[in-house]
């Protein structure tokens, strides 16, 4: 019987997640990175104000943009998802680059 | 109703007894001995050689020049050269062309030399034979006068030429509607150089010819003189027909016909013969010998006519000062300044200030000494000022000259003084008058400062005079002054004084509310006198209100442009606080990174190596190349470098990608196998 608690719910992630391969586990410390960057640029905005609103336009499509390339990554390289076959992880890694490369040509423009 | 018919007939009468009648005022001015000496001078300086003018058209400049002076009676400088010349450039020409033979014959001619070209009678009879069968218009008219002058030297007579059907054939170039002539047959539209040939032409052929015949083909030429005359431009003064040449031609040659024809009197009116005299003397500054023969021509036949000839009035001196006042003498004069008998009359003198006033003086015969008629009137008391004088001037030949009424101006010009000055103030106006209050200025003296209080008003009383007598200027002011503000106000004349009155409210307002002290000069100008500025006292003025600006136009406020406001930026505390924020996760991903572990045992070796390296040095390239756009460069500059920083990192890029695949594939194989 499985354990319902908070506690035994968070036990069993850390043991699902323990057996996580090495590089999902590197990506989604990035996912992390990039999702609370976000969240700070985001609370900065909120709290300190827009100005100059085009650097927080920028940072901001930056740290979605990185978080949405970064899940995609993620999800072509975990092997649950048989991407194997037909998108080698780098394969993925190269997309994700070009995409990251395409990505900030666009935060560019909004830097200022 | 009857009585109403009865009205507008009365009213139709006294209009048409009302009409404007011509009043014959002669001629303003004269072509002085003075003016005749110019045109010599000016016919002078044409000289070029043994003839006038310039090389092209010697022979005419010289028939213009030639004929100018001999028409004005003076002597033609090296007159048997001009004739040797003439008679040279005749025989060059073989006496085939009728305009030099027309310019050469009239030359010697008027030089009296004409006998040199004898010789050449039967060529020139040849010439003049052909033009006048089958010349134009102007070839037909200048032989004609070819003819006449030949004829007067005896070189030819009236038998060996057929004249009579020469006239038909001139008159048979009239243009029916409009009275002008044209050149041929052919020729739609007259000119009015062609008509005045023809119209001098006919006139000597009508008196030379003395035939019934000729006499009616002249008689249907006058019969339309009125329609050629109403192709002139009139001003007040002149008359005129499109320019100098035109005007005097035409003129000479209608008053020609006048001569042999009572009927062109009917046509040409005195007033017209005024009118064209005033115009041929407004051209007397002549720059061509074309233009000073024609302005002599015209005015030799002003002076000498059948209709009517200009007289002037000229007098002999027109401004006097008041001491030597006592007779003003007039010459009545022809245009070229001869004297003409004649009675003169001093219909009327009069004020020119006011021209309906009463006269000072009317109907006075002025007496005659000689040639010049006096009046005097040094009794009349003439006070300083300008005087209209209406003369009535009665030519003893009233044949040849009529009757002028002729109105000059003079001048009594002299010295005026101020008299009886008063500078007075007080509170009210009816205390000006006091003794109290007034100060008296003597006339050149100037009054010591004058402080008058902000209420009070204040007047400035004179009388002008000029020999005791009271003078009314055109213009009398005063002007007041400081370094920064000046007006003048006129001062009103009322009972043979003068007076202005100073109320605080005006001066402020003319002054701008400028408190201080001001200059006070009196300024008298009249046509008659010298004028007179004269400094006779300083004020002090004081004014309650704020000074207006000395600038005519409101003061503007300097431009301030509304730049956009900054932004509201947080303390940097805070700012840092962010910065520290913002980098923190990246410390939470280095840690992260420990706790999950990473292997760089796979790390490739030898070529594997290179090519991994050499990928992350670009990607790093690239990256830095962001940072360095972010900081200073430009987007231009950016994407060049960012192509060329493309180039390894694709190459490097491929190549570790494939070597990781390889080497992939390679581990796959030995674990199957």
């Amino acid at each position: 019987m499985s354990d319902l608690s908070f506690t035994g719910i968070v036990k069993s992630f850390f043991d699902s997640y323990s057996k996580t391969p090495q590089k999902l586990k590197i990506i989604d410390l990035f996912l992390i990175y990039t999702f609370l960057t976000g969240v700070i640029v985001f609370g900065y905005c909120c709290l300190v104000g827009t100005f100059p609103f085009n650097s927080f336009l920028a940072a901001f499509i930056s740290c979605v943009g990185c978080f949405v390339l970064a899940a995609c990554l993620r999800i072509q390289i975990n092997p649950i998802n048989n991407f194997n076959k037909t998108i080698s992880p780098e394969r993925a890694f190269t997309d994700f680059l070009l995409c990251n490369l395409i990505l900030h040509l666009v935060v560019f423009n909004f830097l200022g | 109703m009857k009585l109403l018919l009865l009205l507008l007939l009365s009213i139709l009468i006294s209009i048409n007894y009302s009409a404007p009648t011509f009043t014959n005022r002669g001629i303003s001015s004269v072509y002085s001995k003075n003016d005749i000496n110019n045109l010599n001078r000016f016919i002078s300086t044409q000289k070029q050689g043994k003839l006038y003018g310039t090389d092209n058209q010697q022979l005419k400049d010289t028939f213009y020049a030639v004929g100018a002076l001999t028409r004005l009676g003076e002597s033609v400088s090296d007159a048997k050269t001009i004739c040797s010349t003439v008679k040279e450039q005749l025989e060059t020409n073989k006496f085939s062309d009728i305009e030099l033979l027309y310019n050469g014959v009239t030359i010697l001619s008027e030089l009296k030399c004409i006998e040199e070209i004898s010789s050449a009678s039967k060529k020139i009879q040849e010439t003049l034979k052909s033009k006048l069968q089958n010349g134009d218009l102007l070839e037909t008219t200048q032989a004609v006068n070819i003819v006449f002058t030949l004829q007067s030297a005896k070189l030819v007579t009236n038998d060996d030429f057929d004249l009579t059907s020469s006239v038909k054939r001139i008159v048979s170039l009239m243009v029916e509607d409009e009275g002008t002539f044209k050149s041929t047959e052919s020729d739609s539209e007259g000119t009015l150089l062609n008509t005045a040939a023809a119209y001098f032409a006919l006139a000597r052929l009508s008196h030379r010819l003395d035939n019934q015949e000729v006499d009616k083909q002249v008689a249907k030429v006058v019969h339309k003189m009125d329609t050629v005359i109403a192709n002139a431009e009139e001003t007040t003064d002149t008359l005129y027909f499109t320019d100098l040449q035109t005007t005097a031609s035409l003129f000479h040659s209608m008053l020609s016909l006048a001569s042999i024809n009572e009927k062109v009197a009917d046509f040409v009116s005195a007033k017209q013969v005024n009118q064209i005299a005033e115009y041929l003397l407004k051209q007397k500054n002549v720059e061509s010998l074309s233009n000073a023969y024609y302005l002599i021509v015209g005015l030799k036949k002003c002076q000498k006519n059948s209709v009517s000839q200009p007289l002037s009035l000229t007098l002999e001196k027109s401004i006097f000062s008041p001491s030597n006042l006592a007779t003003v003498d007039a010459f009545v004069t022809d245009i070229f300044g001869q004297n003409i008998p004649a009675t003169v009359n001093v219909n009327k003198i009069v004020s020119s200030k006011a021209p309906r006033s009463t006269p000072v003086l009317s109907d006075k015969k002025m007496t005659t000494t000689g040639n010049k008629h006096s009046i005097d009137v040094s009794n009349e008391n003439l006070k300083l000022g300008l005087y209209n004088i209406e003369f009535k001037v009665v030519p003893t030949d009233n044949e040849d000259y009529a009757e002028i009424t002729s109105t000059q101006v003079i001048t009594i010009t002299g010295s005026i003084t101020v008299d009886d000055m008063k500078f007075s103030f007080a509170p009210k106006a009816d205390q000006l008058g006091s003794p109290k209050n007034s100060q008296d200025v003597v006339f050149g003296k100037k009054l010591s400062l004058v402080d008058i209080p902000a209420n009070n008003l204040a007047r400035v009383f004179f009388r002008i005079n000029s020999d005791k007598q009271v003078f009314v200027p055109q213009q009398v002011g005063i002007r007041f002054y400081s370094p920064s503000r000046e007006i003048v106000v006129p001062v009103t004349h009322s009972a043979e004084s003068f007076s202005y009155t100073l109320t605080n409210k005006e001066m402020g307002k003319l002054l701008g509310y400028q408190s201080g002290n001001y200059q006070m000069d009196l300024i008298v100008g009249d046509q008659s006198i010298t004028p007179l500025q004269w400094n006779f006292g300083e004020i002090n003025l004081k004014f309650s209100q704020k000074t207006q600006p000395t600038s005519r136009y409101t003061e503007n406020q300097p431009i301030v442009h509304a730049f956009r406001q900054p932004e509201k930026r947080p303390p940097q505390s805070v700012s840092n606080l962010f910065t520290l924020l913002v980098l923190s996760p990246a410390a939470i991903f280095l840690l992260g990174i420990f706790v999950v572990g990473f292997n760089l045992g796979k790390f490739p070796t030898g070529m594997g190596f290179i090519w991994t390296m050499g990928f992350i040095a670009s990607v790093s390239s690239i990256a830095l190349l962001i940072i360095n756009y972010w900081i200073h460069s430009t987007m231009d500059v950016t994407l060049k470098r960012l192509a060329l920083l493309l180039i390894p990192t694709i190459f490097f890029g491929h190549r570790s990608m494939s070597y990781y695949y390889n080497k992939y594939n390679t581990e796959k194989e030995i674990k199957k196998d």
